[in-house]
């Protein structure tokens, strides 16, 4: 009798020993995942934290960089509601217009895949938007090319950046030539290539 | 192990069975809550009493401590070192085949003198089931209660040593100065030998003298801490205290026992000390012999007791040294105990039964430890959280007033400062190779044609600009064309002091047969460099 009610303790000994051994491993479990949880949720409280003291920081101690800041903006914005990046088609308009109007003879374009640019150009809100416009233009005279560049340069919205510029005489413009032009009007004494990295500001 | 599951049990069951009665004391820890003499087994009235106080504490264990003479010693040696099997070889082989039926047999080591490293020397004990232990088997075998184990008496005390050492180092320091009971006969104790015995290539002999009352003279000889040699003479308390003539007995029983040991190994000048755990009315007496030249010690009993189990209040251990004895088998004994297989189940269970209440009781404090952590650093990082999240809404509301201000209640301040940051930058960074282009054209004299142009960005912040063109030197004499060309490049350093300028110099011949003379030039203009 004695020996059966030893047998059924230890028994029930043993069983609740393994109950909690899982349920505390179960418990235990759960609860280191809640801490985990929490602790992405500190980590991100204190990130935000010290984003705002840095941001009260620089406010306080920037004015003058902050009145510049709204100065740009409001000058900005007074001609640019939305920042969209690159009006690509507002471009092949102007370059079709500013090469009729400079009669240029031959005028070859290219374009890179528009990127968001990183590195020093790298904005929280705002970032640049940024393509390579490769143009490869033959015309009668330097002047030509000149007039054109700066055309491009003033009417393209945003932000161009002649990275390179090329121009090459093959023929000087004298006499002989000017009577060439008159008869071949494709005679072309002046070849240039200019690449521009196109940028403009666009909302992230 | 097995000492430590017996410190665990806290209460149980001691049956103390001399030859002449046995005494049954329920202890819990170390103190006697209940005890009860039984003199007699076949006693129906006492039995039924032992049995109503058995029932009443059914769940404790039962320890037998034997006193009696029917029990023998036989020094063996097993030709094994390895633990494992020499408790296999003694249990399944050696023990089965000494004694007989009947018997209880049990072992205990000994230190091996026999000089062979690879052999484990023990004793083996023998303990026939005959009365009075037959009959309490028999008795204890309907009773709830489990039998622990069955224990000697003699070999539960053999450790005693440390403590008689103990007792009367403090008795001559005089932690107890009303003492005056420890006599010292013929030749000074000596507390502990400090030189081992190896050294001195003698023995060491200890012979203990235990009066009890359930049995009656007990000598127990232990040689190097083994327990070697025992006797009991029977000796009835119920027919009153000590008479000179019986202790004289005693006395030559005991010198008697030292010429036996003679007979073994033991030699006059190795000495022996002989504790006598004995009443006073026995030292008394002892004490008027005229007494070999041995080192008797007289231990008090009560004093030892009082010292010894200074918990334990209104005992005297001079009416009753088998509480002592008993009391220091509670607290101190080897707990080398002896088993019949058919106690051996109920005992492993027992044994099993405390090893779950100790892993059980372990797992609480785990299992608490467990829960109580992770909610504590739950608890101290919601606090911190919630610390965080009210100083960021306070100093967001600082912010959102800063901005107000500053800004106005419309505007991004993030992308205000993208944009102005950005528009800064990309303003700055660009070049106009346009008017670099114009302002060069500004220092070219009529007589040096550009024919080709190479603009580019230089390095980020700089700019290259690379310009082919002829040198016409029409109408100009040699120097002047020199002179000229000098005076062109000193222009242009001059017109673009922040610029590195290379340049290509004119040909060392220079041909005067042509009209107009056209000289392939070339100039490098980088910078801003300073």
């Amino acid at each position: 009798m004695v020996i059966k009610k030893l047998k059924a303790i230890l028994f029930a000994k043993i069983v609740i020993i393994l109950v909690m051994i899982s349920g505390s491993y179960i418990f235990s479990d759960k609860k280191y995942d809640d801490l985990k949880k929490l602790d992405r949720r500190e980590t991100k409280e204190i990130s935000e934290l010290k984003q705002i003291k840095a941001k009260i920081y620089h406010f306080n101690t920037k004015t003058e960089d902050i009145s510049e800041a709204l100065a740009t903006w409001e000058y900005i914005t007074d001609e640019v509601k939305e920042f969209n990046g690159l009006k690509l088609g507002d471009a092949k308009e102007i370059i079709d217009r500013v090469k009729k109007k400079h009669n240029l003879n031959q005028l070859d374009i290219k374009l890179s895949k528009p990127e968001i640019l990183q590195g020093k150009y790298k904005g929280v809100k705002v970032g640049v938007e940024s393509t390579i416009l490769k143009i490869k233009i033959r015309s009668y005279t330097d002047i030509q090319v000149f007039y054109f560049l700066y055309d491009i340069l003033v009417m393209l919205p945003g932000y161009p950046q002649v990275i390179k510029f090329s121009i090459k005489k093959s023929h000087d413009l004298n006499d002989s030539n000017l009577y060439r032009i008159a008869r071949d009007p494709k005679f072309s004494p002046v070849l240039s290539e200019i690449d521009i990295r196109w940028n403009d500001l666009k909302s992230l | 192990m097995n000492i430590f599951l017996h410190k665990l049990t806290f209460k149980k069951i001691v049956i103390l069975l001399g030859d002449n009665f046995a005494k049954v004391l329920i202890y819990h820890k170390s103190a006697i809550i209940e005890d009860i003499k039984i003199a007699d087994i076949s006693d129906k009235a006492q039995m039924k009493e032992l049995a109503a106080l058995l029932l009443k504490y059914q769940k404790l264990p039962i320890y037998i401590v034997l006193n009696v003479s029917e029990q023998s010693f036989e020094a063996i040696s097993i030709p094994t070192s390895n633990p494992f099997l020499f408790s296999k070889l003694i249990s399944r082989k050696v023990a089965p085949k000494k004694g007989g039926e009947n018997v209880i047999k049990g072992y205990y080591k000994v230190s091996n003198n026999n000089g062979k490293k690879k052999s484990t020397d023990c004793i083996l004990v023998k303990i026939p089931t005959v009365s009075p232990l037959k009959e309490w088997l028999s008795f204890l075998d309907n009773m709830p209660n489990i039998i622990r184990a069955i224990y000697s008496f003699p070999v539960e005390l053999q450790a005693i040593e440390c403590d008689i050492v103990k007792f009367l180092a403090e008795q001559e320091s005089g932690i107890n100065p009303d003492s005056k009971v420890v006599k010292k006969t013929k030749v000074n104790f000596k507390v502990k030998d400090k030189v081992p015995q190896e050294e001195k290539g003698a023995s060491k002999w200890t012979f203990y003298v235990f009066q009890s009352e359930t049995s009656g003279i007990r000598f127990t000889i232990i040689k190097d801490g083994d327990l070697v040699f025992t006797r009991l003479l029977h000796y009835s308390f119920e027919e009153g205290p000590f008479i000179e003539e019986r202790v004289e007995v005693i006395k030559n029983e005991m010198i008697g026992t030292i010429e036996y040991l003679k007979r073994l190994d033991f030699k006059e000048q190795d000495g022996i000390n002989i504790y006598l755990f004995v009443d006073n009315k026995f030292n008394a007496f002892f004490q008027k012999f005229d007494l070999p030249n041995y080192n008797f010690v007289y231990i008090n009993l009560q004093l030892f007791g009082e010292l010894k189990f200074r918990d334990h209040k209104n005992l005297d251990y001079d009416a009753e040294p088998d509480k002592l004895f008993i009391n220091y088998f509670v607290s101190s004994g080897l707990y080398n105990g002896f088993i019949t297989p058919k106690l051996k189940s109920a005992s492993s269970l027992l044994d099993n039964n405390i090893i779950a209440t100790v892993c059980l009781a372990s797992m609480l404090v785990i299992t608490a430890a467990l829960a109580v952590l992770p909610l504590y650093r739950i608890s101290l990082m919601k606090d911190s959280i919630k610390f965080n999240v009210a100083d960021k809404n306070r100093y967001a509301g600082q912010l959102e007033t800063i901005r107000e201000k500053k800004f106005g209640f419309d505007i991004d301040e993030d992308k205000v400062i993208d944009v102005a940051f950005l528009h800064k930058k990309l303003m700055n960074d660009a070049q106009d190779p346009i008017k670099m282009i114009f302002e060069f054209y500004n220092f070219l004299p009529s007589n040096i044609i550009m024919s080709d142009i190479d603009w580019e960005v230089y390095k980020e912040t700089k700019m290259k600009l690379v310009i082919s063109a002829h040198f016409k030197s029409e109408g100009l004499s040699f120097e002047e064309v020199f002179s000229a060309y000098d005076a062109f490049l000193r222009s242009i350093k001059t017109g673009f002091p922040k610029y590195d300028i290379d340049h290509s110099e004119l040909p060392d011949t220079i041909s005067f047969e042509s009209t107009v003379e056209s000289l392939p030039i070339n100039i490098q203009v980088v910078g801003p460099v300073r």
